[in-house]
């Protein structure tokens, strides 16, 4: 770590201004919803298609701040994140145990609720393979949970009355029957 | 209580969500955006994602969530897009969910889920006929579509498509079938019943084989796309014996199989195939032969085409042909003797053969009694029997289980 910081100084040093510009190109800077600001690196940043179309295909400015009025500040956190792990595990031949203990803590302090958060924001970012990990996630956790909690988890709202639900239900009794419903 | 499943009206979106299309600016997808109400909190989540992580769940979960709501319950048992990508990611990771039908009591049946472990659910299902018909047995099955009716060709007014995890059901029309018979004058009622899956197509074909003449089979074909019979004759590839009742194909590559035993025990049976996309017959050698013996087929877990032969002095042996179509790839995948096993054996009883799987196992069932044993089949070393499970017994009635009982889970449904 020493040795990459003396470089970079001894770099800054001896190209003088143009290096401090070229420090500033490789930056990308976005405004969550919350009205924070983060800076990504380029390489990560073009993970993100949402981000990337809008500086590439459009050729905006990197000087530009763009904003994303439909992320939160702690979603960006975990996007960085995992994009982040995937540009470094891009780069490693036999990355397959590094990638599931990572994906395993990454989830970890999430509750479904924020998952789900998240994977709207994944899809609205357009990161296809956090998308794809996020939902596989998701379907894990509510694999034996009840009607009521997914209703409540989705948002959905119950258009059955009574009579139909019961109906509804007694076609599949088996399908209720022997469920480890956890905690949540 | 009646299973029929109406189709949903098309109110099936339910009054408080309104949808409406939206572009998003992605390349691939063609995604319907329903917009939440404002009654409702929770993520708004596109109708897109939800559908990518609830092809993701297992058939059971999915079933119990059509209570969630009208619009999730069309989603899951009346997509058949939906179904269809539900099935093919459950094939690519392998995690469908087999099952056995191992009573059925008319009006009921009880499946029983396969695990590994054999910690298995059993599960009441309802004879989906209609309150007046009475119900059919299991013929056999294709991608969890289970073919109800019976081999008989004079009773064939009871055929109907059924898959048991949604409750679909369709009758299928019955054939008008000239019924053969034999050079004594005696009926030939029966036939070869196969059912499969035609990629080429998108079709589920459900196929008779009959007896036609000397040198001609009838091959009656229901196409369930367009819904109406044909006929196509035929020619043997080589002298068919047609005192041999055979019940079920088996489905292997796309085409229907089963063991032609020839007339004269001196000629070596072998392996009839009806290509359901081509329409055609083959014929393949079966790897050994022991005369005078029982040959049945089998497809394994795993998906090859297997025969399990039973030989005197108690043995059997299972053959799998690993490379389809290929003769030379035969394999003598287990061989064992009962007397092996005396822990399982131990009366001499009838057994029968329900799966085989790839990794060496194979679960087989007494007759006589209500249960399973999973054997584990070492090349070199003896067999070990590594577990036992022991059905619920039904008042009255020994559970038969034969391997066209067999079928997966899914959410298929081909209506009309």
């Amino acid at each position: 770590m020493s040795t990459s910081t003396d470089n970079n100084a001894s770099i800054t040093q001896e190209s003088g201004p143009s290096a401090a510009v070229q420090d500033i190109q490789k930056k990308i800077v976005v405004r969550t919803a919350d009205g924070e600001v983060f800076n990504l690196k380029e390489e990560v940043a073009m993970e993100i298609d949402i981000i990337k179309t809008f500086f590439q295909e459009d050729s905006i400015s990197y000087e530009t701040v763009m904003p994303l009025p439909n992320v939160e500040g702690w979603e960006m956190v975990k996007v960085i994140e995992y994009c982040t792990k995937h540009v470094e595990l891009k780069h490693k031949v036999d990355g397959y145990k590094e990638r599931k203990a990572f994906q395993a803590l990454f989830v970890q302090n999430l509750s479904t609720k924020s998952l789900l958060a998240l994977t709207n924001t994944a899809n609205y970012l357009e990161v296809k393979y956090l998308l794809d990990f996020l939902c596989q996630a998701v379907s894990e956790q509510i694999k034996n949970k009840d009607v009521d909690y997914v209703r409540e988890l989705f948002g959905v709202e119950n258009d059955f009355n009574d009579e139909e639900y019961e109906q509804v239900k007694a076609e599949a009794p088996w399908a209720h029957e022997n469920l480890n419903n956890d905690l949540h | 209580m009646k299973r029929i499943l109406k189709s949903p009206k098309s109110s099936a979106s339910g009054s408080s969500q309104t949808a409406c299309l939206k572009n998003h600016n992605k390349s691939s997808s063609s995604s319907q955006v329903l917009s939440m109400s404002k009654e409702e909190e929770g993520i708004g989540l596109p109708e897109d994602i939800i559908r990518k992580i609830l092809c993701q769940l297992p058939v059971k979960t999915l079933i119990r969530f059509t209570c969630v709501s009208k619009r999730w319950r069309f989603i899951i048992i009346s997509d058949p897009q939906f179904a269809k990508s539900h099935l093919q990611l459950a094939l690519q990771w392998r995690t469908l969910t087999q099952r056995l039908f191992v009573h059925s009591l008319n009006p009921h049946f009880q499946s029983w889920e396969y695990e590994d472990n054999f910690n298995g659910s059993v599960i009441d299902l309802t004879s989906p006929y209609p309150s007046k018909e009475p119900c059919q047995r299991a013929i056999t099955s294709c991608n969890g579509l289970v073919l109800l009716g019976d081999s008989y060709l004079t009773d064939l007014v009871h055929l109907a498509i059924w898959n048991p995890s949604t409750g679909f059901f369709r009758k299928i029309p019955s054939p008008r079938i000239t019924i053969p018979r034999n050079k004594y004058g005696y009926e030939l009622d029966f036939a070869v019943t196969g059912f499969g899956y035609v990629s080429s197509t998108d079709d589920y074909k459900l196929v008779l084989v009959v007896p036609g003449d000397r040198t001609h089979f009838h091959v009656y074909i229901f196409s369930l796309k367009a819904n109406c019979w044909k006929v196509i004759k035929a020619s043997h590839l080589s002298s068919p014996d047609f005192n041999h009742y055979v019940y079920g194909a088996t489905l292997s590559n796309g085409a229907i199989h089963w063991i032609n035993h020839r007339c004269g025990v001196s000629d070596p049976a072998s392996i009839y195939a009806f290509d359901l996309a081509e329409e055609e017959f083959r014929e393949m050698p079966l790897p050994v032969w022991f005369p005078n013996n029982d040959r049945e087929m089998r497809v394994l877990l795993g998906g090859c085409l297997c025969v399990w032969f039973k030989t005197d002095a108690r043995r059997s042996e299972i053959w799998g042909m690993t490379e389809y179509g290929v003769p030379e790839s035969w394999v003598k995948l287990f061989g064992f003797r009962e007397a092996d096993l005396p822990e399982v054996f131990s009366s001499q009883a009838e057994w029968d053969l329900c799966f085989v799987t790839e990794d060496g196992k194979i679960v087989i069932k007494l007759l006589e009694s209500n249960e399973f044993f999973r054997i584990e089949c070492r090349k070199e070393e003896k067999p070990v029997c590594s577990g036992r499970y022991l059905l619920q017994e039904v008042p009255g009635y020994t559970s038969f289980i034969e391997n066209r009982y067999l079928y997966v889970e899914t959410l298929v449904s081909v209506p009309e």
